[in-house]
């Protein structure tokens, strides 16, 4: 009885704190403020800092490539027509993987690279993020989750591609794509008319 | 138990909804009622490669007076583990859609969304439905329609269900019915299901429910005043609306003599002032039985007005 209550009122007070966290140390990503710093590992092996690419335009892609909202956008080629769009202006890529080992959308480097390959996409890096670290400090919940910096380093967006939450293919014509409209509006120096909108998908396989 | 009648209408006591479920009618035989009574022709879905889960079209009634509103509905079986999403999914998913194909004047309204539960997958939550649901929709006949006509009710929907992984469904599906001069005919087959699925339905909330909220925090007032504390055991409120709060985080419940406050963390939206709100309230209470579950929909007003 008496060992029960102790691992009740732990798990509480772990519980309590687990979730109390994230709000003391004041660790949401916030629209206005400055990214938050992250490191990590590219298909390659290469370590990737976001301070590597201080100066330029950069778009966080969270991703699982056998989530259906995910093959919507690359099934569609809107993803890869949008990534080679904004590289091609000298804006920094990073396609983020956070699926844990054993869960869905989990790659190796090899398998990363293949996938860049087949699908024709364009990403500056490929981030392997299986332990969910930086997706866990940027709070990626969906696959696609979209974040943009801008050059100076503060985050002008995040959410969802667009305006169209649904997994049909059909939908990705005559949407309304977020992330275009705010790297247009970052590249002419301004505010995103939207900075914050739903992200939707499949969760994020942590 | 005191002062509580007004709110203990028919509701289903978690045990309850238990016995629903085991009760479930074995699909063989749903299929032969369906066959042999003609009522409903649910068409297999298309994406029949992944079918974890089964959607049909099913009605209240078989014969509806011209002029009535008589209830449809999209029943959503799901295998053990997958679920399916409310109208705010939480922080991922997507709700079911159905697309109505009715005949001349026929009209169908929304979706009357039963309150969905909270599920948990890591540091994220969703909003939504294990198991089955029956998603009900009013559909009005229009009252030129004469009586003893056959008509058919069709319709398209897709729903996403989840687990560990993602698959969306769809189906089409269509429902013979008839008109009838003056007694509706009730579909006995579905009538149980009908009636349980109303009686949980949220009912408006009877007193004003008030918020405040800044950039970190909504904080929301339930006034109590049909409510013992001592019967409270939790207040679970749900968002309309996608990002008011952040659907993961704690619910902080105080109760007082007077009002139930929950302090919830905003969510991506807390940049923007919140002009209006509007949700479902479950409030989970302990009687002898278990807990019991009410469900209301609410529409808070802002804390500074007085009016």
């Amino acid at each position: 009885m008496k060992w029960k209550t102790t691992i009740v009122v732990s798990t509480a007070i772990f519980m309590l704190f687990g979730m109390a966290m994230p709000v003391l140390a004041g660790a949401d990503p916030e629209i206005g403020k400055a990214a938050l710093a992250f490191s990590g590992t590219d298909s390659s092996g290469d370590s990737v800092k976001l301070s590597d690419f201080r100066g330029k335009i950069v778009v966080l892609e969270w991703s699982n490539h056998d989530c259906p909202y995910v093959r919507k956008h690359y099934g569609t080629g809107n993803m890869q027509s949008l990534q080679k769009k904004w590289t091609q202006r000298g804006v920094v890529w990073l396609t983020i993987i956070s699926s844990a080992p054993g869960k869905q959308g989990h790659v190796t480097g090899e398998e990363a690279d293949d996938l860049t390959v087949s699908r024709g996409a364009s990403p500056t890096a490929v981030i392997l993020d299986p332990e969910g670290t930086i997706g866990r400090r940027y709070k990626a919940r969906t696959t696609p989750h979209m974040f943009v910096i801008d050059s100076d380093g503060i985050l002008v967006y995040m959410g969802g591609i667009d305006d169209k939450t649904s997994s049909s293919w059909s939908t990705v014509e005559g949407a309304t794509n977020y992330v275009d409209a705010a790297l247009r509006a970052v590249e002419d120096g301004e505010q995103p008319a939207v900075p914050v909108a739903r992200p939707y998908g499949c969760s994020v396989k942590y | 138990m005191s002062g509580t009648s007004n709110f203990r209408r028919l509701r289903a006591t978690r045990r309850e909804r238990e016995t629903r479920r085991a009760l479930k009618t074995p699909r063989i035989f749903v299929l032969a009622l369906l066959i042999l009574t003609g009522i409903s022709l649910p068409v297999t879905p298309l994406d029949a490669s992944a079918e974890v889960s089964r959607g049909s079209l099913v009605s209240e009634m078989m014969g509806v007076v011209p002029g009535s509103t008589f209830l449809v509905a999209l029943l959503l079986d799901m295998d053990d583990g997958w679920h399916t999403y409310w109208r705010n999914p939480g922080d991922s998913g997507q709700p079911p859609e159905i697309e109505w194909l009715l005949p001349d004047g026929f009209q169908a309204g929304e979706i009357l969304w039963p309150h969905p539960e909270r599920m948990r997958y890591g540091t994220l939550m969703n909003y939504g439905f294990e198991n089955r649901v029956l998603l009900q929709v009013p559909i009005t006949a229009p009252v030129w329609y004469g009586p003893d006509r056959s008509f058919v009710v069709r319709a398209e929907a897709r729903w996403l269900v989840c687990r560990e992984i993602c698959i969306p469904q769809e189906g089409r599906f269509e429902l013979e019915m008839r008109s009838v001069e003056k007694d509706p005919l009730v579909n006995e087959q579905w009538q149980a299901l009908f009636g349980a699925a109303r009686d949980a339905l949220p009912a408006p909330f009877p007193e004003v429910i008030r918020y405040s909220a800044d950039a970190e925090e909504l904080t929301i007032s339930i006034p109590r005043t049909h409510l013992t504390s001592r019967e409270i055991d939790r207040v679970w409120i749900y968002p309309y609306e996608w990002g008011i709060i952040d659907h993961a985080s704690a619910q902080r419940m105080t109760v007082s003599a007077g009002e139930v406050t929950l302090r919830i963390h905003r969510g991506d939206r807390r940049y923007e002032p919140i002009e209006a709100f509007s949700g479902v309230l479950v409030i989970e209470e302990r009687i002898e039985s278990g807990v019991a579950e009410q469900a209301f929909e609410f529409s808070a007003r802002k804390q500074e007005d007085e009016s």
